[in-house]
């Protein structure tokens, strides 16, 4: 295998030698130490094979031996080196992309997060950019166990994580932290009292002696669960009173529009800009103006990738969109649909902890405006916890 | 220093001078050392020439498959081995 090799580096010619004593022809060149290989006899000839550097040097031994050389096939490099030679592009080429596999396999070409559920992902990618891992770093320059350390402190809520440079991915695992339940340490003695106004609807008492009914109504400020129980002893126990009251609560929600108002929105005129890039390198891959005077701009950025496997090279894109002014004069059912999604927005958001028991909804016209009043009985937890003295 | 048959070596009282080496691997290869050139070149007889003597192989496909200026090595089917003196 290593001779193959050898031979075909230094590059090998199978050639005839002709002539009344080839035998003498063999015993010349083994004389001056010239290898022979592949030799087979025939009648007032041999064939074998010989370097293509030694090829040169026979000419003397044929002579001698009176015999004529005759090449029929060349195997090897220089050889094929020499059929592209007036093709200077191929090995120019060939040797760039030796070079440019040689020099891009130091860097790292993309940067992945695994296990991260609560935690973003675009948070961890700037505490490891930051740290020195980033698409384009040097590969030899990065201390791995330094920089898990690094993140392990920068972000808390990490609980174990590894940066594995495999190949030119460097992928990050993490296993967040297993967060502790609340506990209540303090056990000094409490009542419940009604956050809200409301009426109640269920009382989940854990400790503590329950003041009110079912249905009872309720001020806020009323107590529900006393932190005071008589023992069958006929003494006074203090104790810290916990329980979950659960009320129907009314509230009242008022949303207003104007009957002319202006409204901002992104027209369809927009200008592309898309930027290639290499690692660090950047380079514009198209020219535009944009001359707006108010926009938003967003950003895309997309690998290529091969086989699955991201490579360090992409396409950014950036959309400026022209942000345009028009006046609205807004009819009945339009300010409606508005109030209607600013109501949903409301109970999806301000009241995510509560039960929607009930809502009315009234619109009316006022001077230049719509005004939206909103009804609204909720179902919530209104107990309040509130410590009090032995000695009071 | 003296050698002896058992080492691979002439036995004791004979001078073997300039004697060619001749090493068999079966009927297949020869690897014969000393030679001073080949002086016939045939698929069915290698004549080579040695100091002291001349050796003749016979057989089918034979073919020198490396020659350097003291060693040959012949390979092929091998028949039947002359020495002629």
């Amino acid at each position: 295998m290593l001779v193959e090799f050898i031979r075909y580096i230094r590059g090998y010619v199978d050639f005839t030698a002709k002539g009344k004593f080839p035998e003498r022809f063999l015993n010349i060149t083994a004389r001056y130490g010239i290898n022979l290989w592949n030799s087979q006899p025939s009648p007032n000839c041999i064939s074998a094979s010989m370097y293509a550097s030694d090829y040169r040097k026979i000419r003397f031994a044929a002579k001698k031996a009176g015999v004529k050389t005759k090449t029929f096939k060349k195997h090897g490099m220089p050889f094929t080196v020499r059929k592209y030679r007036g093709r200077i592009g191929i090995p120019i080429g060939a040797a760039a992309g030796a070079m440019l596999i040689v020099v891009l396999s130091n860097f790292i070409w993309s940067v992945s997060v695994k296990g991260a559920e609560n935690i973003s992902d675009t948070k961890i990618i700037q505490a490891l950019e930051s740290n020195g891992v980033r698409t384009g770093a040097y590969k030899n320059d990065i201390d791995v166990q330094k920089i898990e350390r690094d993140i392990m402190l920068e972000i808390d809520d990490i609980g174990w994580m590894s940066v594995n440079l495999t190949g030119n991915i460097a992928s990050v695992e993490v296993k967040e932290k297993a967060k502790k339940p609340e506990i209540k340490t303090s056990s000094s003695p409490c009542n419940i009292k009604a956050g809200k106004d409301g009426v109640i609807t269920k009382i989940n008492a854990k400790s503590g002696n329950v003041q009110m009914k079912k249905g009872s109504g309720v001020s806020a400020g009323d107590l529900i669960v006393s932190g005071i129980i008589e023992t069958k002893m006929n003494t006074i126990q203090y104790v810290h009173a916990d329980a979950e009251v659960y009320a129907d609560v009314a509230y009242e929600k008022n949303v207003s529009i104007k009957r002319n108002y202006d409204y901002t929105s992104p027209s369809k005129d927009q200008t592309f800009r898309r930027e290639g890039f290499l690692l660090w390198f950047k380079f514009p891959l198209n020219i535009s103006f944009s001359s707006y005077e108010k926009f938003v701009f967003s950003d895309k950025t997309e690998n290529f990738t091969v086989n699955g496997t991201v490579l360090p090279m992409g396409v950014k894109t950036s959309v400026q969109s022209d942000l345009v002014t028009v006046k609205k004069t807004p009819d009945k059912s339009d300010a409606e649909q508005i109030f209607i999604n600013d109501l949903l927005l409301y109970e999806a958001f301000e009241k995510r902890k509560s039960t929607l028991v009930s809502r009315k909804v009234s619109i009316a016209q006022k001077n230049d405006e719509y005004l939206c009043k909103a009804s609204y009985v909720f179902n919530e937890n209104i107990a309040v916890s509130e410590e009090f003295s032995v000695t009071d | 220093m003296q050698k002896n048959a058992q080492n691979g070596y002439a036995p004791f009282g004979l001078d073997m001078g300039e004697m060619p080496t001749v090493e068999m691997l079966g009927n297949r290869r020869i690897t014969l050392e000393g030679s001073t050139g080949i002086l016939l070149y045939e698929s069915e007889n290698i004549k080579i020439n040695t100091s002291k003597m001349i050796i003749s192989f016979y057989g089918r496909g034979l073919c020198v498959r490396c020659i350097s200026c003291s060693c040959v090595e012949i390979e092929g089917f091998i028949t039947k081995v002359e020495f002629l003196t």
